[in-house]
């Protein structure tokens, strides 16, 4: 790794200026990953992100500092060049950022929680990423009017050690994009979900080791599947939990393959929780496959919901989408208000619930046995009569603007924050972890 | 008036038909099934459609009330309890027309008791209930399962005391 002086690559930036707009016009275009796929369900891409490498360090690069050379952020960003590294110090940054020129770029706090943006209730994103490869690690970003971390449009995307928090719409969010990674992050206080993967098919992509509370919904992911992966995190006392979703208002519906393995989903069906969207019709629910197909939901801690542990509904928008031929395999699952596993009529058939640890099941013998029903219109019904009542206004809900603050000192900051900016996510081979 | 005298006429004959039911049924009071010699249950017994109807009744209305109740986790008791009950009652009516009527009133009340079973169900999982059942949604959940349950329900007292007209203007005197 080389660092370099952060005035000496100005005109090689210009230039790659003028790559990077290219390369967030074809943000749209998706490459094969070389990697083989792990358990395909039946769509037309395997649910899970095969395992990558690490991604690499980046060996040539200029650190530019902030507020040590920079009095802001994004005047950080606009002298920055490819895989060069923006360290922000602790302090909070009244500001939005926007990064759509500068591709691979990494901006790093030096302290998850002292390295504050706040958006004082008045400005729109911490963060607007339209640039290939950009990595946004270890800092917090608060009060903003939508959303926290959010990148749209682009290849190759990773959010590691950040912490969003009272944002009006979504915390860590990745829309239309592709090869990417949220990990060891944190979001809470949102009224659509804290971590968002929506819009991709194949999406490349994992959410991991990350944690979502006191949101509408913990993880929502319309439209997003194919090589996409949601393990080993905890969704905690938001009003819905792990809610992949099929809606006609983004592209490619219905919802395709995601992998949800590991997780801890607990007591989401918090009515405090703040809601505009979407959190309300998925109220008491653990993992809810809202219209979805092809999905794999294995060896998750699903407990204590108002209504359903783990359940598949169908989800209707201006069409209607029947769950079909998702997998729930050796999930355990307790303490659920009406059911533990449960499936909604109408579906489209295939669903199977193989050898998990449940109390109770709607339709009888769901995981196991013979069932008069293949699913049961009374699932359907709670969740349709939770949506009316969200259509109408009349649900429950908090203030995103005062929704419980994260608790800081579990949230642990990247080990070395002076180490070498990386590239987002490892794309060709590298097998490991 | 010709309608009048139709209602009439339908009336009449609907209780000359429950009479001439519970006859025949009171002739067979006699020819004691091989139940009934075991375990005298009923002073009469009905015929094969008759008691047919009987079990199908008892077991819909046995799954239904189990899977009313499947959100308290005790539907298979419930289905045991519903369908022996109800078939009970029914088969203690005295004529297939009775047993037919009161299967509908039972399946009205089923599902009359519908909603407040559903928003049971989510009262005794959440901290604070009202919030989630006083809505207008929560009515509009109430009102489709009444109307629903309002179809048997006419039926049954259609088939029970005959037709509405000629009773509600008896009713009314006129």
């Amino acid at each position: 790794m080389v660092p370099h002086d952060e005035t000496e690559h100005y005109s090689r930036r210009d230039v790659l200026r003028t790559v990077g707009a290219g390369g967030l016009v074809g943000g749209g275009v998706q490459f094969a990953y070389d990697g083989e796929g792990d358990d395909g369900a039946g769509g037309d891409y395997p649910p899970g992100q095969p395992d990558r490498g690490p991604p690499r360090d980046y060996e040539d690069y200029t650190v530019h500092r902030v507020p040590e050379s920079f009095d802001t952020i994004q005047a950080a960003v606009d002298a920055a060049g490819p895989r060069d590294l923006v360290l922000v110090g602790p302090g909070v940054y009244r500001e939005a950022v926007t990064v759509s020129e500068t591709d691979r770029l990494t901006i790093r706090g030096t302290s998850r929680n002292d390295v504050v943006l706040d958006g004082e209730f008045e400005r729109e994103d911490a963060f607007l990423v339209t640039a290939d490869g950009v990595v946004l690690e270890n800092m917090t970003a608060r009060h903003y009017t939508r959303n926290a971390f959010f990148w749209t449009g682009v290849e190759g995307y990773r959010g590691s050690f950040l912490t969003a928090h009272n944002n009006r719409l979504y915390g860590v969010y990745a829309f239309d994009s592709v090869h990417g990674r949220f990990d060891n992050s944190y979001a809470s206080g949102h009224t659509d979900s804290g971590f968002y993967v929506g819009q991709c098919e194949p999406c490349h992509a994992l959410v991991e080791n990350v944690r979502a509370e006191h949101n509408a919904v913990g993880y929502s992911g319309t439209n997003a599947g194919g090589y996409l992966t949601v393990r080993d995190s905890v969704w905690r006392n938001n009003m819905g939990g792990v809610v992949p979703n099929s809606l006609d208002t983004e592209a490619n519906p219905p919802q395709d393959s995601v992998r949800i393995e590991g997780n801890l989903v607990e007591s989401n069906h918090d009515a405090d929780a703040p809601d505009s969207a979407f959190g309300y019709a998925a109220f008491g629910t653990g993992i809810n496959v809202a219209g979805g197909r092809n999905n794999v939901v294995v060896d998750n801690t699903v407990r204590d919901h108002a209504n359903f542990g783990i359940v598949a509904v169908p989800m209707v928008d201006a069409n209607l989408y029947e769950p079909s031929n998702n997998r729930f395999e050796g999930n355990t699952v307790s303490g659920s208000g009406r059911a533990d596993l449960a499936l909604g009529e109408p579906q489209a058939g295939g669903n199977e619930f193989v050898d998990n640890e449940a109390g109770s099941a709607r339709p009888a013998r769901l995981n196991g046995g013979f069932s008069l029903l293949a699913g049961d219109p009374w699932v359907t019904l709670v969740l349709i009569e939770q949506f009316l009542q969200l259509e109408l206004g009349a649900s429950p809900r908090g203030d995103w603007q005062t929704a419980p603050e994260p608790p800081f000192d579990e949230l642990e900051g990247m080990a070395d924050p002076e180490r070498a900016p990386r590239e987002a996510v490892r794309r060709n081979g590298g097998g490991g972890s | 008036m010709a309608g009048e005298a139709a209602d009439a006429e339908e009336f009449a004959d609907a209780e000359e038909s429950a009479d001439a039911e519970e006859s025949a049924d009171g002739a067979g009071r006699g020819d004691e099934s091989f139940l009934d010699g075991i375990l005298p249950l009923f002073d009469h017994t009905h015929d094969t459609l008759t008691t047919g109807l009987v079990v199908v009744f008892a077991a819909v209305l046995g799954l239904l009330a189990g899977w009313l109740t499947a959100d308290f986790g005790v539907r298979t008791p419930v289905f045991v309890v519903a369908a022996v009950g109800t078939g009970y009652l029914l088969y203690a009516q005295p004529t297939g027309r009775a047993v037919l009527a009161a299967g509908l009133y039972s399946l009205a009340a089923l599902l009359a008791v519908g909603p407040f079973l559903y928003e049971l169900g989510l009262v005794v999982n959440v901290d604070s209930p009202l919030g989630h059942v006083l809505s207008l949604a929560d009515l509009v959940l109430f009102l489709v399962f009444w109307t629903v349950a309002a179809v048997p329900a006419l039926v049954a007292n259609r088939l029970a005391r005959g037709p509405f007209l000629p009773r509600l203007r008896a009713r009314l005197g006129s």
